[in-house]
């Protein structure tokens, strides 16, 4: 089943001369792990805020299972939706297990279903429960924040999740730890995450396919392997050179 | 004694009324920081008026009494509120709203959880200088008898009673005193618990 479909979108902002997203059409299958890559000013955070409706499209119609999203409320359509961003965004004036539980209690959730899911997604980030529910986020380290932040947006199970260069403030370590966990968090779990980043090694490494955008244009959406044996064009195989990884089937 | 208390009593639905008109004003002003620049800046320019001047203005509208004096009190602290509630809730961090608004916290939710919460310090800050205010404005509506304490220092300045003039100031010292370190104590209070804002770890 196709989870996300784009026909046409296209998006211009104000005071920009050229458009953010120019006449963009893909589609992603469900359980897909797409990494959209490009460099900041490309469109490609643009087009995962479109999903989510934070922006809306100029023109063209975008599709989430079959259904177009400009048909539901955007606070509902949001709350299917799992989304982290680079910033965390954290709510300071929460415990961990309060911001864990956000959208639990708005769904309202009985609360033992909330306490048991929230553990639960602490063990799933690799964080002991009795040790940091009661915490504030800032007592914690950045990827311990964006590890709730991942824990925050997975509990209601959402069949999408967006990330916005979710590691992108994270030292190089924690970086690699998380993007591994993150992947197997995917692969057990079946759902379409849609992943934004400007590093090449993070987009190949975690994609089950991967979006290269410049200006506005998606420029080639094929798997890792194929994307590093057959460049599309010029940019991508400059792109690939850049991060020396031509003629290297692993990332 | 009756002066202190009706003094007290102006000051508590002034307090009242000004709170929940600067609430509502804040909620629509959410929308725009444009209209919210104005409206603060047409307030600032409100407070400016003296309020001998203000009361004698509306008296021929509304009369003598507290039918003029509380009106002229809510109007002055609508400026020193909206302006302490709005910088409070706009500098709430921006992509602590995105993150809420993406995962389909509404408008409503992300106010009441999320932004008040945040902006209790300076909400807090605005109301303890709002009552500060009206208790020393209030006294002056005692000349288009309203009452208060201000009765009190009128009386004493016209039988230059220096006894009733330093009583009647002694008392509305006291009640802005006591409002003064209430407040503080609560503001300080809400900014240890929102403090954890302030010091991230990396």
């Amino acid at each position: 089943m196709t989870a996300v479909e784009f026909k046409n979108v296209r998006k211009q902002f104000k005071n920009s001369a050229y458009p953010a997203l120019d006449d963009v059409s893909f589609g992603v299958e469900e359980g897909e792990f797409v990494t959209i890559l490009g460099s900041s000013g490309c469109g490609k955070t643009t087009m995962i805020k479109m999903i989510n409706r934070l922006y809306e499209p100029d023109s063209g119609e975008i599709f989430l299972f079959g259904k177009n999203i400009r048909d539901e409320n955007a606070v509902m359509l949001r709350r299917k939706i799992g989304y982290v961003i680079q910033q965390i965004g954290l709510f300071p004036h929460m415990t961990i297990a309060a911001n864990i539980a956000t959208i639990p209690k708005i769904l309202k959730w009985d609360k033992k279903r909330i306490d048991a899911e929230t553990d639960r997604m602490l063990r799933l980030v690799q964080l002991e429960p009795e040790e940091f529910k009661k915490r504030y986020p800032a007592q914690l380290s950045g990827g311990q924040q964006q590890r709730i932040g991942l824990a925050r947006a997975l509990i209601a199970d959402p069949r999408v999740l967006l990330l916005d260069e979710p590691f992108g403030a994270i030292d190089a370590i924690n970086r690699e730890i998380l993007q591994n966990e993150l992947k197997a968090i995917h692969q057990k779990s079946k759902r379409t995450y849609l992943f934004v980043t400007h590093d090449i090694r993070e987009a190949l490494k975690l994609g089950t396919k991967v979006i290269i955008m410049n200006e506005g244009k998606i420029l080639q959406y094929a798997p890792p392997e194929e994307i590093i044996d057959a460049p599309a064009n010029e940019f991508v195989a400059n792109l690939l050179k850049t991060a020396e990884l031509k003629g290297s089937a692993q990332a | 004694m009756s002066a202190f208390f009706e003094h007290l009593g102006i000051v508590f639905f002034t307090l009242l009324i000004s709170i929940a008109l600067a609430s509502v004003i804040c909620w629509f002003l959410l929308q725009s920081e444009r209209a919210t620049n104005i409206t603060v800046h047409i307030f600032s320019e409100i407070y400016s008026i003296p309020s001998l001047a203000l009361f004698a203005l509306l008296i021929p509208l509304l009369g003598l009494g507290n039918k003029t004096a509380i009106p002229v009190l809510v109007l002055y602290n609508q400026y020193l509120l909206i302006r302490n509630f709005m910088t409070g809730l706009q500098n709430v961090d921006k992509s602590i709203l995105e993150a809420g608004t993406g995962m389909g916290m509404s408008k409503r939710q992300l106010v009441t959880r999320v932004q008040v919460p945040l902006a209790m310090p300076s909400i807090i800050a605005g109301i303890r200088l709002a009552i500060i205010s009206t208790t020393g404005i209030a006294t002056i509506a005692a000349t288009i008898n309203a009452g208060g304490l201000g009765k009190i220092l009128l009386s004493g300045l016209r039988t230059m009673n220096t006894y009733k003039i330093i009583w009647g100031t002694i008392l509305c010292v006291i009640i802005a005193l006591a409002a003064y370190v209430l407040l503080r104590l609560l503001e300080k209070k809400t900014k240890k618990y929102s403090a954890y804002n302030q010091t991230p770890r990396s």
